[in-house]
């Protein structure tokens, strides 16, 4: 029996997992003031998205969002689901190679780059053949000693902030022509993953509600936090805001030097079940569209490919470029996919009464 | 029921392979720079070289049987990274810049500008953003080998000079890293950093502060100066005593409130400083009243010569545009030190309060 409530804690790191890493970089850097702006339009969009497909889901019980999708014929589903199975890839993609560079940047310098992406490509691949089940349990067992270790190291800056970097509140609506703005949409399509749920256990809208609204505010602490510290135009430069943030607080009663280390070590336990529901996520797919290819095989290849794809992106500027590219993707992932789901649902439902 | 046995053998059949990968992946093996095969610098001075731009010291604790010693060691290059890649060569050890507490940096590098110096101390990602800066005007060399002998004692004294939690006292400047990087790029705070030199009995010896603004040296404060502006900058802490004509009082709270307004394009700041303090001398008999009012007195000039100054240099060392950020527009902030701080019209009142008389009781 899964808990509703691991489903909510696996909503929310599925979004955290990328909030203090990418994600402050590319909204610091998409503005010059109200970074609240971007931000909180981007959340409501998600959460608009979010409900459609929630509802949608919800009209057919126990049903994932494939099947739902199936009758209609299977040209329907290879339109929606083959565009969000390689956005899932490329997710995963982004995140392995993402934070293989972030580990070495912070704690490994002198390992090479493949061994660390071999360390994420294992974990994902092990986590993703025992299945969503067991992700999900997972979940609930590493979120309740992480989340508190994270929630302490974020509380501790706030001894270092200056109310008035605040200001100025707003600097108009410029971001929306800045291509950093359109990066950050890599975080807000991780619900995506909730079309497949439904199978495993039942979705709460609920509860996901109040996970959506929980990440927001860790979301919008994520990005003030290093503007409160270093001012907007300094925080702007940083390539890590939220690690230099939190390096900057001195804690002499604290055993340890760097609160970082325990923090970034939390966060990469969840980048480790982000990635496996990715994975898991591409070969269910794939076993529904095209049952022939064990589905365990089909894990398997797409934790080759990321290994192997994790070694054609050279650079951290390969890294961004890869994001731009699949940039078209992930929108049309975000919407097309609950809209498809709520228009089909409603039909079906309209069909059989 | 059968298939949930198929998946949970294949789990544990697949288990051992996953364990073994990351062995491989884990150990992290290729870190083989042991804890003993590395040397953790906590002092590092950094200075215009005789021949080449920089010279860098560093002062490296060893560990030895009963007590460590300290070395201290130094080389020139063209970059900072360059010097210590030379240190890194002479030393048998490797250089770990992580623990490092303390930057030195010798006055004629700060008059020529330390932006870029700030900057890779923060890409390198080496130091951390919190230790301290510190400038000095003795040759640093010098200065870390005859502090050598007190650091041997005790490692941490560098840190405890500094460190809130420790020896510190409000009249001197105690920067981090981070506040000056911050101070790069941002149109209103400019930082200062504490002026030390080799001392006679004590293992350094405070000589007032530099006023760093646009990573230059502008200006000199003592140490008295220093204390209101730290006040000013909410880093007032513990007490520190001020003597006074007929007194001598000790200052154990200082609060501060700004209130900020722009009238046709000057800036205007009116501040109101609540001063909690406690006598600790008299001279003759002065009454509560004339102690209260000389100490308003003796601020309120204070500060405004200091900020007198701190506008020929456009340096806004008491963060005041950062109480315009409410005001201003992102463009018209970045224009605040070169267009409006310079028209600033401020005004000051400090108000006094006598908490206590210490143990006797003043007629």
């Amino acid at each position: 029996m899964i808990k509703p409530l691991s489903l909510a804690v696996t909503f929310i790191y599925i979004h955290l997992s990328m909030s203090f890493f990418l994600f402050p970089e590319f909204l610091l850097t998409s503005t010059d003031a109200g970074f609240w702006q971007p931000l909180v339009i981007n959340a409501l969009l998600q959460l608009a998205f979010l409900l459609l497909l929630l509802i949608g889901l919800r009209k057919f019980p126990n049903r994932d969002a494939i099947e739902i999708v199936n009758p209609m014929g299977k040209l329907w589903s290879l339109i929606l689901f083959v565009p969000l199975a390689i956005q899932f890839f490329f997710c995963a993609l982004i995140m392995v190679r993402g934070h293989s560079e972030l580990v070495s940047m912070i704690f490994l310098p002198l390992t090479p780059v493949w061994l660390i992406t071999l360390l994420f490509v294992i974990i994902a691949l092990y986590g993703a053949l025992c299945g969503l089940k067991t992700i999900l349990r997972t979940s609930l067992v590493i979120s309740a000693f992480c989340l508190p270790i994270i929630c302490f190291s974020l509380l501790t800056t706030a001894k270092l902030f200056d109310i008035d970097n605040f200001f100025p509140l707003s600097d108009g609506f410029s971001f929306v022509f800045n291509r950093s703005y359109y990066r950050t949409f890599t975080l807000y399509t991780g619900f995506l993953f909730l079309c497949f749920v439904p199978t495993v256990t039942h979705v709460r809208i609920r509860w996901i509600a109040v996970a959506w609204g929980g990440f927001v505010v860790v979301l919008l602490f994520s990005v003030y936090m290093p503007v409160l510290i270093y001012g907007s135009e300094s925080a702007a430069t940083l390539r890590f805001p939220v690690i230099a943030a939190m390096d900057s607080v001195e804690l002499p009663w604290l055993i340890f030097d760097r609160i970082t280390m325990i923090y970034s070590i939390c966060t990469m336990i969840f980048v480790f079940l982000y990635i496996s529901v990715m994975v898991w996520a591409v070969g269910y797919i794939s076993d529904k569209l095209a049952p022939r290819i064990p589905k365990r095989m089909m894990i398997i290849l797409t934790s080759a490919a990321l290994f192997i794809g994790a070694h054609f992106v050279k650079t951290w500027h390969n890294v961004e470029q890869l994001i731009d590219w699949t940039q078209p993707l992930r929108l049309y992932s975000m919407t097309a996919i609950p809209l498809g789901i709520f228009i089909i649902a409603t039909l079906r439902k309209g069909n059989e009464t | 029921m059968r298939r949930l046995r198929i998946s949970r053998s294949f789990r544990t059949r697949c288990l051992p392979v996953m364990l073994v990968t990351l062995i491989f992946a884990v150990t992290g093996c290729g870190e083989i720079k042991d804890i003993n095969h590395r040397a953790l610098p906590i002092v590092m001075g950094i200075a215009p070289g005789d021949e080449k731009e920089f010279r860098v010291a560093l002062q490296i604790p060893l560990p030895g049987q009963q007590q460590y010693t300290v070395r201290t060691v130094s080389a020139e290059g063209e970059t900072v990274s360059q010097a210590i890649q030379r240190v890194q060569t002479n030393v048998e050890n490797h250089l770990d810049l992580l623990h490092l507490k303390l930057i030195i940096f010798h006055l004629d590098l700060i008059k020529d500008g330390i932006n870029e110096e700030l900057e890779y101390a923060i890409r390198s990602r080496q130091i951390a953003p919190k230790s301290y800066i510190a400038a000095t005007e003795s040759d640093i060399v010098k200065l870390l080998n005859s502090t050598k002998e007190r650091v041997e004692q005790d490692g941490t004294t560098f840190y405890n000079f500094f460190s809130q939690t420790a020896g510190w006292t409000p009249d001197i400047s105690n920067t981090q890293l981070w506040e000056a990087y911050r101070a790069v790029h941002s149109s209103s705070q400019d930082y200062m950093a504490a002026i030390v030199g080799i001392g006679d009995d004590e293992m350094l010896e405070s000589r007032g502060s530099a006023v760093i603004a646009g990573g230059k040296m502008v200006d000199r404060l003592d140490s008295e100066e220093m204390l209101l502006v730290n006040i000013f900058n909410n880093k007032f802490q513990g007490a520190v005593i001020q003597v006074l004509e007929k007194a001598s009082v000790m200052v154990i709270g200082a609060k501060v409130r700004n209130v900020v307004s722009i009238k046709s394009g000057v800036p205007k700041l009116h501040s109101k400083l609540t001063l909690t303090v406690s006598i600790e001398e008299t001279k003759g008999e002065p009454s509560p009243g004339e102690i209260r009012h000389q100490l308003n007195e003796e601020m309120e000039g204070r500060f405004m010569m200091i900020l007198n100054r701190m506008k020929k240099h456009e340096a806004d060392l008491f963060h005041i545009g950062q109480h315009f950020r409410r005001i201003l527009t992102p463009d018209e902030m970045k224009k605040w030190r070169s267009e409006y701080y310079p028209q600033l019209e401020a005004s000051i009142e400090v108000e006094t309060l006598i908490r206590n008389t210490g143990d006797l009781i003043d007629q």
